[in-house]
């Protein structure tokens, strides 16, 4: 059951960002593009290769965090309602593992590089948990993260070059292992049912 | 000892004078104003860098008329705004509150994580733990009412707290 919601949310992720980017765009996809694997609608291909710079300032890449399952949500650190909420989420499923909190890795990836530099996030992640990892990077590596998550963050168009806001992809992955995708959270799971997802990992 | 006498007067009057400031502005806080209650205002802590933070506050219309909510005001923020949070197709949005908020007659608005909420961007300084300062909410009808925020976690939920909800049992 909780697959099957999985997989629906996901799907939902992939319809949303293929049209976010169709109207961002306005590419329809072109014949040079039919021969790659693109979407496959019922197995999203979500995870994959990333380089980023971690909030200790030291630079790392998707291979960095195989061996140990990952719990990754992007947001910015300017956001005072969703993403500390959230957060706090991961903190109090970090507590709620115990002695299997060491089988994961709980990661926010900033979608505003521009703001958040390493001693920023480095900041905000400190203040939920002190096992979160931060990553933030250039405008080509998050785009590359955000592309292989199929994650959306856009700026807001406004006349606030320094209080602007994002809008961004409110779900948790969860991946395994081997850096493949295990299931998604919708925003506002519960601590519990993703601390009980993960015990089913282990 | 003119001086003395007169500079210990001074001291005295600015004692009382202060005294005096703080017991009004705590008889302010919460305060019943043309029917409208303000309540459990409060803050999520953030960093010492942060530039921007957010509040949540509960509004309670006891009077017969509605009100609405157009604006905030707060000296910790050059700018001061509400704002609501709202998820489309996966996606969450955060935006200025246009038109205000409706607070019905007898009825109360909660402003909560994932909702409305206070928004001050570009704050002047930190909000930390256990800090309060003041936010004055401004309605159409009941005009500017001042209320007193507590700054609670960096990951408070308000009244449904997680993890001031373990069993006891």
């Amino acid at each position: 059951m909780n697959k099957v919601f999985a997989y629906t949310v996901a799907l939902f992720v992939v319809i949303g960002v293929t049209v976010a980017a169709l109207v961002l765009t306005g590419i329809i996809p072109s014949a040079s593009n039919s021969g790659r694997s693109g979407i496959i609608v019922g197995a999203p291909q979500i995870g994959g290769e990333f380089t980023a710079t971690n909030n200790k300032g030291k630079a790392v890449s998707d291979k960095d965090f195989q061996g140990k399952m990952m719990l990754v949500f992007f947001g910015y650190t300017f956001c005072p309602d969703v993403c500390p909420t959230e957060m706090q989420t991961f903190s109090q499923v970090m507590s709620e593992l115990g002695d299997d909190a060491a089988s994961v890795t709980p990661v926010f990836i900033t979608i505003d590089p521009a703001r958040d530099t390493v001693p920023v996030i480095d900041e905000f992640v400190q203040a939920f948990h002190p096992s979160i990892v931060g990553l933030t990077g250039t405008n080509d590596q998050i785009d590359q993260i955000k592309k292989a998550y199929r994650a959306y963050g856009q700026q807001v168009e406004g006349d606030d070059s320094e209080y602007y806001l994002v809008d961004h992809t409110s779900f948790t992955y969860l991946m395994g292992t081997d850096g493949k995708l295990i299931t998604v959270f919708s925003y506002g799971t519960t601590p519990e049912e993703i601390t009980k997802t993960i015990k089913e990992q282990i | 000892m003119k001086i003395l006498k007169i500079v210990s007067t001074i001291v005295v009057a600015s004692f009382l004078t202060l005294s005096f400031s703080a017991v009004s502005a705590v008889a302010h806080a919460d305060e019943k104003h043309d029917g409208i209650e303000l309540k459990d205002a409060w803050a999520r802590a953030r960093t010492a860098s942060a530039k921007v933070g957010g509040a949540y506050v509960t509004v309670h219309n006891m009077s017969k008329e509605d009100d609405r909510l157009i604006g905030a005001k707060s000296t910790v923020a050059h700018k001061t705004e509400i704002h609501t949070t709202k998820m489309t197709d996966g996606v969450m949005k955060m935006m200025p509150v246009t038109g205000g908020i409706e607070v019905k007659a007898g009825k109360m608005v909660m402003m909560k994580p994932g909702s409305y909420h206070i928004m001050f961007m570009g704050l002047k300084e930190p909000i930390t733990k256990g800090k309060t300062f003041p936010v004055t909410l401004v309605f159409e009808k009941a005009g500017e009412i001042e209320t007193t925020v507590t700054v609670k976690d960096a990951g408070a939920m308000g009244g449904m707290d997680h993890g001031k909800m373990k069993k006891t049992n």
